[in-house]
């Protein structure tokens, strides 16, 4: 979590996205994500825009916005914060859900990587595979016979 | 960006593993007939290292080292390390340094069960603390109750007594859970060698007792002796019997397997909605 020290006082960096765009952010605000973290360090201008590169503007101010509410610690209490973590969550479309989650794997933002693969696991939990793959539009690239053989291994996980 | 644009399979595959161990792992094995990358991400370790209780590998492998490794030597996947859990006795408490005795679990998939192939009749659930549990949820008329445990008393400590319990519970909700009251089962435990009974433990007669599953809400009163007791974390126990391992005899006989069963005493009636978690052994401490 950010530290409130005096000492730290809001430094500002600018993240640059994939498509180009400018985000100012506070340093305790950034520094959430290792990567950027391990970014600064070899750094010698800070003022000099860091680069994002594989999260567009849309997703990365979505992820700022993450970053913000979870560097501002005293406000909040943990219940609250959960509560909007799950709105948060909740507001995000699928394709939303998937760029943020490439983003957050990347920019190692551990927070919300988990808010993210637990809101997916959670659209998982109790579909059946065909169920599965029109939720989320994956192909199914087994022969009929390879998803024969991957049923019949464990019949019960298919019964229902 | 349409929704169409969305392609889970191009995650990385540690990103898929981790939601994945989120899931159960039922949904995990359902995944895995979804595509080539969920069946890859459904084989790692990582997606299965959050059902195996915590640091219990390295204890296994000391304990029943067996269990955790292959023909050739090679430590299993974990994916395969839960389901030779699911199937075979767990030692229960890690905590030897009191008492020096092991305790064993034979959870619901590690029993054999009359029927329980059949889907129509038993359903196995993930349940964390236990692995697995089974229920029994639908008509279950056509043959008796046979629930089956069995170990080779290779595994349990050496001159101890044993006492076996029987955990289950009857599902609240099952409007037919109240002909458990009804129905008196016989539980029974005795070692068994590859002959059949062990010559070695013909002292120990097996012994049968009479339970009814459930205590009746009204008029009849069953004797306390014949009633199963509630447990601290919600669990009914009945108590199967009781064993004494004697390494005299152990060591005579290798394949010595105690064998401990629940069987219905009359047979055919309708019922449904039992829930099994297993059987356990636990040393009786003489203080």
């Amino acid at each position: 979590m950010a530290s409130t020290s005096t000492s730290t006082l809001s430094r500002k960096l600018i993240l640059k996205s994939s498509d180009g765009e400018k985000f100012e952010v506070d340093e305790n605000v950034a520094m959430q994500s290792q990567t950027i973290k391990h970014m600064i360090e070899d750094l010698d201008d800070i003022n000099s825009p860091i680069p994002v590169s594989i999260v567009t503007g849309t997703i990365l101010s979505k992820v700022i916005e993450y970053c913000k509410k979870h560097a501002t610690e005293d406000s909040d209490s943990d219940e609250q914060l959960k509560q909007w973590d799950k709105e948060y969550a909740n507001n995000m479309d699928l394709n939303t859900l998937y760029y943020l989650l490439l983003a957050a794997n990347y920019m190692e933002i551990k927070g919300l990587l988990e808010l993210i693969t637990q809101c997916v696991a959670d659209m998982i939990k109790g579909k059946s595979p065909e169920e599965i793959r029109a939720h989320f539009n994956i192909k199914n690239d087994f022969t009929p016979q390879e998803e024969a053989n991957i049923r019949n291994e464990n019949p019960w996980a298919f019964e229902n | 960006m349409s929704l169409s644009t969305t392609n889970f399979i191009d995650l990385p595959e540690e990103c898929l593993s981790q939601i994945l161990s989120l899931t159960t792992p039922t949904d995990v094995i359902r995944s895995s007939a979804v595509s080539k990358q969920f069946l890859s991400a459904s084989e790692s370790n990582f997606a299965w290292e959050k059902f195996i209780p915590l640091n219990c590998d390295r204890f296994i492998e000391h304990s029943s080292p067996q269990l955790v490794r292959d023909q050739q030597q090679q430590i299993v996947s974990k994916k395969e390390l839960y389901f030779r859990l699911c199937r075979s006795p767990i030692l229960l408490n890690n905590d030897c340094s009191k008492t020096g005795k092991k305790s064993y679990m034979l959870g619901a998939r590690a029993l054999e069960i009359a029927w329980g192939g059949t889907p129509q009749h038993w359903k196995y659930v993930p349940e964390s603390r236990s692995l697995e549990i089974v229920e029994l949820y639908t008509d279950y008329d056509e043959c008796c109750l046979e629930i089956k445990g069995r170990i080779h008393t290779k595994f349990l400590s050496p001159d101890t007594t044993y006492a076996m319990y029987f955990v289950f519970k009857t599902d609240a909700d099952d409007n037919h859970a109240y002909r458990f009251e009804h129905i008196p089962v016989m539980v029974s435990v005795f070692a068994n060698s590859e002959e059949g009974l062990s010559k070695h433990y013909n002292h120990h007669r097996a012994v049968f007792k009479k339970f009814y599953l459930k205590a009746s809400g009204r008029s009849l009163c069953r004797h306390p002796d014949e009633l199963p007791e509630e447990r601290a974390d919600g669990w009914m126990e009945i108590e199967m019997g009781i064993f004494q391992v004697d390494s005299s005899v152990e060591a005579a006989d290798e394949q010595m397997v105690l064998e401990m069963t629940l069987n219905e005493v009359q047979g055919i009636g309708w019922k449904s909605g039992l829930i099994v978690r297993g059987i356990e052994l636990w040393p009786l401490i003489h203080t």
